[in-house]
Formats: structure tokens, sequence, C-alpha cells
């Protein structure tokens, strides 16, 4: 009895300091405005989309020293398209959740693989940027087998199992992205970031899973897109950053961007696709 | 006031006139008899000086005459001994504490200015006892990082950084065996119990050839052998933990034991306050046990065994959905086990020997099991390493001029640097287990160290050591040259001049954003090259006789390679990786890491006073440290978390009467840097594969400044204590009351964002953990 008093005693003294001491304080150096707001902007130049489209959205700053950008500033801005000498304007088409969504028919601009490409977005005394990618050339095959069905344990799924390999000019500027869409539904699926490793020689081999609806329906196609060294870079952090969202024990990781003046990406790819059916 | 304490050794002289003699023994505390390694025998009328070595022992050579012999040891009284040296002969130095000196000879002080080496710095076990600290807990590291050139790292850590390296860079030795993760309560604490140290020493640059496996510092901890004379002890209460330590002979000056036990009742403490939460139980606890006996068989031989063991242990139990169906439990702890055989053998007065045989254990293992509605979990995360090895190193005390050391050592490393198993007994009724590979590598280090004093101004430590580590099919082999000079510019100033290079054949992984004993040790592989380090300081020291005071002045530049880190995005937590395009393939730590460099310089200096009333030290640190990897921060320089611009301590020791001191410390640094979030992006995911972003599905993203691109404020707090010492029939009393943080300055833990809905504006919000935090500690030392 006498040590549990005692122990009560010397909890009633400890816990309040060291509750007290796990105070939170605002801080207002301002060396700690550690970002303004600035543009950010996505686009992708594909051959076999019929519209070029560009995502313009803002990239708030966290603690910003007053200098903000407001949403319907995104609608009043010039976005044009430049390559050969040729320039045109995109036109606004339509809100994707917070994303400023700019079009242009790839028939007005056509992207043709090995031209280069420059965006450019304006709105005077707001914001200015700029980004410029090559397309990638479609001098690349792939072929794969499929094996199946495999019953996943835990959930009692049945999947099939697609392997395969990327076959075409192999050095280190060639990466990859693989997807395999779900016709029925319009779904996209598995994406893999694939890169020529100097230590496999010989092949960039994939391997990914499809539905067994996907399978049987006949309904699923395996894209492989050949992509610029700037959007795997682009890709490859922007998977991280979403993995690891809240995880404390993992690396804090920064964005790769190619947009001049701002954040994001314009990258090039060039795809084809193959259906997965029995 | 001086006394002299004049010793004559009775030797009959029967040899020819002006032979030289060779004097040996050992130096030895008066009422323990403990062995005192690193004393310095300073031979007054012949401008000589030997140093005991790691045991204690010294050896000297001299013409046939009279001598006076000055004995200097840390944290004891100088001694003068006046010898008439006729023929060779041992003699045993006896040096003691001041109060156990009482009409005793006190010659000056340690002469920083004499000493070869550089970069070095013995602390004194009643230093480490006084200096307030928090709740009470007297700690090695706490007083280390109180030094120049030791970075503080986080409010409140353990781990220290020496000269821009990582915490992994320092080699921290108890009794010859590595004690790799020497924090308790996740790294606010060290493991070292005060009361059963003999010797602290730190060594940060000109490393002597006999030292290495580490890239940044040695830190060479001696135990107390235990007292030869009488059975005594020591009890301590404090608010965190309990502390007993008993010693005493087992053969009267030749054999003898010490064990010491430290236990914190933090989980007893919060005991009430879990029942009173009805719904969690769980607690945490460390405990430590140092044990030693030696044994003096003869003259010419010795033996010791000594031994370390210690454990944190965190549990939980969820006891909310308790029942048969539902349940968790949690178990996190980690520990060290450490265990050491020595023999020492004196074939002759000029040539001493220590065979050493060694075993380190470091383990960390978290164990979580799950029930929920016919399905179980369990998860088991073991990261361990254990050493076994031996050593022997010879000490010939060749000429009075030089002495040769040589050396080898060879260990056998095994490293399991993330065992998971995972087993998930559900509806399918199935299990899966991932063990990582175990690493099991050899590491032979070969030494040749000669220290030479080549006239009464200039002297030389030279060495080499050569290392090889094999692990798997590889095998690294290097060289590694030890350069350190001293030039006596007069009888209290000096210059001295190192240079060094370092291998280490093992890593640290550690997460950026969170400390925890969770850190993988992991050898050097085909796949991840050891780190390597190359140094250089420069420094003048001067000596200042009244008031004693000894001035250092350092600067250093070091560059290392082949340190690692994580990959931005990898999380050693990270069992499968979704995207791999080979998820068959197994998982590999070598694939989560990058190699890159490292850069330090910097200027140091210590200002310490050693005797009088007051006593204590300036310690001042400009320094800079820079890291580089591919891929993380774009490929750019940056800071390290620990890198600090300036750093000022003062740290003072007063004794106001013989019955009560004040002991009080300030420290002011600049702030860490850190990284912050910067932006916060909605990006497309799931892209579509024509790359049409009309109808992607966005999701937002927060973007981080690059990499520790803001500091934190600056770091300062005062912390004060008052001992009252009181002298019993049994023994003596301390009662000591200490502050920590006196002004309770609020120094950032660490930062974060919050939105403030009043301004609708986001913030940036400092986190505190320790305030003003007084404590009290009794203590309790038998006669």
């Amino acid at each position: 009895m006498l040590f549990r008093k005692f122990n009560y005693i010397l909890c009633s003294l400890l816990l309040p300091l060291l509750l007290l001491g796990s105070c939170k304080t605002k801080i207002d150096d301002p060396r700690m405005k550690v970002g303004d707001d600035t543009i950010f902007m996505e686009g992708f130049l594909n051959p076999v989309a019929d519209t070029i489209t560009i995502g313009l959205s803002v990239a708030k700053g966290a603690v910003t020293s007053g200098n903000k950008i407001k949403e319907e500033e995104l609608l009043q801005a010039e976005v044009s398209i430049e390559s050969e000498g040729i320039v045109r304007r995109l036109s606004f088409s339509h809100w994707n959740n917070t994303v400023a969504v700019y079009v242009l028919s790839a028939e007005e601009m056509p992207v043709m693989a090995g031209n280069t490409y420059t965006v450019r977005v304006h709105r005077e005394g707001v914001f200015s940027a700029f980004a410029s990618t090559t397309v990638p050339g479609d001098d690349f095959d792939f072929t794969f087998d499929v094996t199946g069905p495999v019953v996943n344990s835990n959930s009692g799924e049945r999947t099939y199992k697609v392997n395969g390999y990327i076959t075409g000019e192999k050095d280190a500027h060639n990466y990859y992205r693989l997807t395999s869409d779900d016709t029925a539904r319009g779904y996209t699926y598995n994406e893999l970031l694939l890169a020529y490793n100097p230590d496999v020689p010989g092949r960039i081999s994939f391997r990914a899973d499809v539905t067994e609806d996907m399978y049987e329906m006949g309904s699923g196609i395996l894209f492989i897109t050949h992509i610029t060294k700037d959007l795997y870079l682009y890709l490859t952090t922007i998977r991280n950053l979403e993995n690891n969202d809240g995880n404390p024990f993992a690396e804090p990781s920064t964005l790769y961007s190619n947009v001049q003046g701002g954040l994001g990406i314009l990258g090039g790819m060039n795809t084809k696709g193959r259906p997965v059916r029995p | 006031m001086k006394y002299l304490l004049s010793c004559l050794v009775p030797v009959i002289s029967s040899v020819s006139v002006a032979a030289q003699v060779t004097l040996s023994g050992f130096v030895k505390e008066s009422t323990s008899l403990e062995h005192l390694p690193g004393a310095i025998i300073k031979v007054a009328n012949a401008d000589k000086f030997v140093v005991s070595n790691e045991y204690g022992y010294y050896s000297i050579s001299l013409p046939e005459g009279s001598y006076t012999f000055d004995v200097h040891f840390p944290g004891y009284e100088s001694m003068a001994y006046t010898i008439q040296l006729t023929r060779s002969g041992t003699y045993d130095f006896m040096i003691g504490h001041k109060e156990e000196l009482e009409g005793a000879e006190i010659v000056g002080s340690t002469r920083k200015a004499d000493e070869i080496r550089m970069g070095t710095h013995q602390l004194k076990i009643s230093d480490i006892k006084a200096v307030p600290t928090l709740l009470g807990e007297k700690d090695v590291f706490k007083v280390i990082k109180l030094l120049p050139g030791v970075q503080k790292g986080q409010e409140g850590s353990s781990g220290f950084n020496v000269r821009g390296g990582g915490t992994d860079q320092n080699l921290i030795i108890l009794d010859d065996a590595v004690v790799y993760n020497a924090s308790h309560l996740f790294g606010f604490f060290s493991t070292f119990n005060g009361d059963a140290l003999k010797g602290v020493e730190l060594i940060k640059g000109g490393y002597p050839a006999r030292y290495g496996e580490r890239l940044s510092s040695v830190l060479n901890i001696t135990m107390k052998e235990g007292n030869k004379d009488h059975y005594t002890g020591e009890v301590g209460i404090g608010l965190l933990s309990s502390r007993v330590t008993l010693e005493g002979p087992i053969v009267k000056n030749k054999a003898s034991f010490l064990v010491s036990g430290r236990r914190t009742y933090f989980d007893a403490l919060m005991q009430p306050f879990m029942i009173a939460a009805e719904n969690v139980s769980g607690g945490y606890y460390f405990y430590d046990l140092n044990a030693k006996v030696n044994y003096q068989l003869n003259d010419r031989n010795s033996v010791y065994l000594s031994g370390y063991f210690g454990r944190d242990k965190f549990y939980m139990r969820d006891e909310v959905f308790s029942s048969a169906d539902n349940s968790m439990r949690m178990r996190f702890g980690w520990g060290n086990a450490t265990g050491t055989l020595r023999w020492n053998h004196i074939f002759n007065p000029k040539l001493f020997t220590n065979l050493t045989v060694n075993y380190s254990n470091y383990n960390m293992a978290v164990n979580i099991r799950e029930k929920s509605n016919n399905t179980s979990y369990m998860l088991n995360l073991l990261s361990a390493i254990d050493d076994i090895g031996a050593k022997y190193d010879l000490t010939y005390y060749w000429k009075p001029s030089q002495t040769i050391r040589v050396g080898y050592k060879a260990t056998r490393h095994l490293f399991r640097p993330n065992a998971v198993t995972v087993q998930d007994n559900g509806v399918s009724d199935t299990s899966f287990s991932n063990n990582s590979s175990k690493y099991i590598s050899w590491e032979h280090n070969l030494y040749v160290d000669d220290e030479w004093q080549v006239s009464r101004n200039l002297a030389f430590n030279l060495g080499v050591r050569g290392s090889a580590f094999t692990s798997g099919k590889k095998t690294y082999l290097n060289v590694e040259p030890r350069f350190s000079a001293r030039y006596l510019i007069n009888d209290l100033t000096s210059v001295k001049a190192s240079y060094t290079i370092m291998n280490q054949y093992m890593h640290l992984l550690s997460s950026t954003g969170i400390s925890l004993p969770t850190d993988l040790w992991v050898p050097a592989t085909d796949l991840v090259a050891p780190q390597r380090a190359s140094q250089y300081s420069l420094g003048m020291f001067r000596d200042i006789l009244n008031p004693n005071i000894t001035i250092g002045v350092e600067g250093y530049y070091k560059t290392m390679d082949n340190i690692i880190t994580y990959k931005e995005g990898a999380s050693f937590m990270e069992l499968d990786d979704p995207f791999d395009p080979d998820p068959d393939k197994e998982s590999r730590w070598e694939d989560k890491v990058v190699s890159g460099m490292g850069r330090s310089y910097g200027a140091e200096l210590m200002i310490q006073k050693h005797k009088g009333r007051f006593t204590g030290w300036l310690s001042y640190t400009w320094s800079k440290t820079q890291f580089k990897f591919d891929g993380v921060n774009k490929g750019e320089w940056f800071y390290p978390r620990f890198d600090r611009r300036h750093d000022l301590n003062l740290v003072g020791f007063y004794e106001l009467t013989p019955a009560i001191r004040l002991n009080a410390l300030f420290t002011i640094a600049t702030g860490n840097p850190v990284s912050l979030p910067q932006h916060e992006i909605t990006s497309a995911t799931f892209l579509p594969s024509n790359g049409n972003i009309s109808k992607a599905y966005n999701s937002s993203k927060v973007l981080y400044s690059d990499r520790n691109d803001f500091r934190t404020e600056v770091y300062h707090r005062m912390d004060v204590g008052i001992q009252f010492i009181k002298e019993k029939k049994r023994g003596t009393r301390t009662w000591e009351i200490s502050c920590y943080n006196i002004y309770n300055r609020k120094n950032p833990f660490f930062y974060t964002l919050g939105y403030d809905q009043r301004s609708a504006e986001t913030n940036v919000y400092k986190y505190t953990i320790f305030p003003l935090i007084p404590s009290f500690s009794y203590s309790f030392k038998f006669k």
C-alpha cells in the first residue's frame, strides 16, 4: 500500500510536467514562410490520342507570404502549344475536380514521334510557365504469355498471370509504362514503370495480373507505352508520394518536375496495345 | 600549499655505471587498487614521459640515477614520487582522490601540450556524475555532447555525432566489446551506468593505429575492476530508476568482483493510470547489469572477465475487444549483451601482451499478434548482430623514446538485418514467411604503431593498419596510414597535426523522419562498398599553470565516401513493392539504398579549468557538414539533420563548502536543418493509357522542400544542480536536486503544419517535449 501511495505521489508530480512540456506553439518566423502558391501543369502528348489535354491547377503553398493564385485565374490563362514553329492555343474545356482542363484537337496540332513540343501557360502578373518534351518513337514491340487462373488464397479471387518482355532498341534511354485497361468497366490497372536494366541485358521483362472477368470476357487490353525519361522520373516520384503518404518510416520524396516557372510535367509517350484474351 | 610524497625504491646497485635500467609496474588507485589506464607518468628531471596502457601498465627505461615521477590521471590528484634507480625493477604508483590524500603532494595537472595525441578527451567519472541531467539520470553521452566537435543531434536524444559523422560512425567499446546500440528509452538515455565505469575516453581524430573499424570516433569505456582491498558499494535512487553497485575482494589484493545493476520503474509508476484507463494495459522499462571479476595470478599474469547485459521493453495489450475471438498484443524490445575475457601477460618489463576474446550481441525484436473474427495475424520483425572475436596486442617499450605496439584482431559478424515473419491464418488457412538473408562476414585488422619521442620538442605517433573484410564472395582490403606529430614550442605550448584514414565495413540504415531502435545494421556487401574517411587536423595547445587552465584550438577537414542512405520514398517497412515488375524477386535492402559522399570541416575551442573550488570548461565548435547522394535531393549537396554551425557549451562545478557543490551547464547552438511541407498539389492518378487527362482520377499530394532546407530555431537551455554531501559513519551520502531547462526554454522537438480556422491560414507549429523539469536523487557510497 505504501509503495502504491508513493507511486501516485510521484506520478502526480511527474505527469503534469511531462504533459505541460509537450506543448504546441505557432511559429511566426518569416524564414518559415516555406512556400507560395505556384502553377501546377500536367500534360501527356501521345500520337494515339485524338486530343491534346493540359491540366492546370494550383500547387498551394503550405505557408505563404501572401502570394496566392485563385482558381478562377486558371480559367483566364493563355495556354498554347508550339512545335516546328507552329503555335496553337488550347481552350478551356471543363473542370476535373480542381484541375482546369484545356484541350486541342490532335488534327490542329498532330503529335508525332520525334517532334519536340513546348507548352506555355501564362496569366499576366500571376503565373508564367513552360515545359518541353520530345515524343518518343514506336520502334518497339512486346510479347507475352498468359497462364492461370491462379486462386488468391486470402480473397479467393481468380486472376491470370501475364509474363512478357519488350523488344526494340535497348539502352539507358528507354523507359516504358505498362497498364492494363478493362474496356468493359473503363478502368486502368497495373501501372508498372520499366527501365532498361544494364545488369539484365537483352530484354525488358514484365509481369502483370488480369482479372478472370477481363480475360475470359476479352475486355482486357495490355498497353506498353514508350515514355520520356522526364516522364519516367516524374511518375516514379509521384508513385513514391502516393505510396508513402502518412508513412513516418518512409524517406521524404521530392517531386521531379520539368516545368520552368512552376511544377509538374509535360511528358511524351507512344502507346501500343494488345488484347488479353483466350 | 604543497607537500611532497617521496618514495625511495630500495634497490641495490650491483651493475655498471650509467647503464639503462627499466622501471615498470602499474598505476593504481590508492584505496581500491584499481588499475588506471591512460595515466601519465612524467619524469620531471629527464624530460621524458610514459602513458600507462589500457590495463594501467607502464614501462620506462632510464640511466641509473634519482628521478622524480609525476603521475597524473583525470579526476585524481596528481602525485610526485622520487625514486633512486640503480637497477631494473617494478614499482606500482598509487594515486587517489583529493580527500584520500590529505597531506600528500599535489603537483601540476595533466599537461595537454605535452601529449602527442590530439582530438582526444578523457572524461572524469566524477564530472559525469556531477553534470545536471534530465530527470537526474547520469549519462555519459549527455556529457560527451558538451565537448567540442560533438554535435547534439535532436533534443533529448542520446546518440551523438562527431565531426560530421553519423551515429553509426562511433565505435563504442566497453572493455573491448563493441556496443551497437548504446541507448535506452528510445534514445533519451545511454546504456552506461556511471557507477560501474572507471574511465571514458573519446577520440575524434589523430587515431592511433590500434583503433579503427569506424569513421568518426572511438568511445573507449572501461569498467571498474572491483575493490581488491575491502567490500564496498553504492546505491542510488532517482525519479526514473534506481541502481546498486557492489564490489569487493574475492582474494584480498589479488582478485575482486564488481556487480552493478539499474532498473527503471516507469512501468510500475504508470500502472495505476493504465488500470484507470481500463481499455489498454502496457508499460515500458529498461534495465542493465554490469559485472566483472579479475584475478591477478602472479606478478606477470592477470585475467579479467567482464560482461554487460541490458534491455528495453515496451509492451501493450488492447483489452477493449479482448475475448476469445478478438485480442491484440504488442511487444517491442531491444538490448545488448557483451562479454570479454582478457589475459594480461608480462613477458618481461619491456614487453606487455594482452589476449582478448569477446562476444557482442545486439538484438531488436517486434512481435505483434492480433486475433480478429477467426483470423489471426502475427508479425515478427527482428534485427540482430552477433559478433565473436579475438585480438592479441603486444606493447614493446623498446627505448625510452620509442614504444611499439603491434596487434591483430579477427571478428566474425553475423548480421540479421530484417527477418520478417508474417502469418495469416485466415479463411483459406494459409501462412507465408519472408526470411531475409543472414550475412556472415569476417573482419581482420592488423596494426603497427610507433610512439616516437624524437627530441625534447618533437614527437610522432606513426602507424599503419591493414584491414580485410569478407562478405559473401567479395573481400575488401584496405590500408590505413596514421600520422600524428607534436612540436613543443616551449614547455607549455605545442602545435599538433594529424592525418588518418579510416574504413568502416558496416552501415546503419536510418529513417530520416523518425529515430527509433528500428534502424538496421547492415554489412558492406558485393553491392554496397565499405565507408571510408580521411581526416586532416591541426591544433595548438597551451597550458597555463596558475590558474590551472588548458586551452586547445583544433581545426579539421574530413571527407567521407560510400556512406549510404535510403532512396527517396524507400522504407524499411516496405516488404513488397506493389509496382515491382518482378514481384517474385526477393526484396533486398541493397535495392533501397544509395551510396554517396560527405564532407565536414570545422574549428573547435576548449578551455578547461582543472583545479580549485571552481572547475569546468568552455567548448565552442564552428562546423559545416554536407552530404551528397545520387537521386536524393536532386543529387545536390544538403545538410544532414545534425549539422549545426555554432555550438557553445559552458560547464561549471563550484564547491561552495566541502558539503555543498553547485553544478551548472549552459548550451546554445544553431538549429537543426529540417525538411518542411512546401506545397500541396493535385495530380492525375491512374493516368489513362493514352495520356488523356480529361477524366483522369485526381488526388492530392504533399510536396516537401529540398532536403533539410530550413533551420529550426536556435537551441539553448540551462541546467543547474546542487549536491549536499555528508560523511556518515558507514560512507558518503549525497542528495542532489537538479533542474533541467531552468528558464523553461521551448526548444523545438519537431515541426508540423496546421490549419488555423480563425485566420484561415496554414501555419508552422513547433512541438516541445522537455520544459523545466526538476528532479532529485539520493545516493549512498559505502566506505
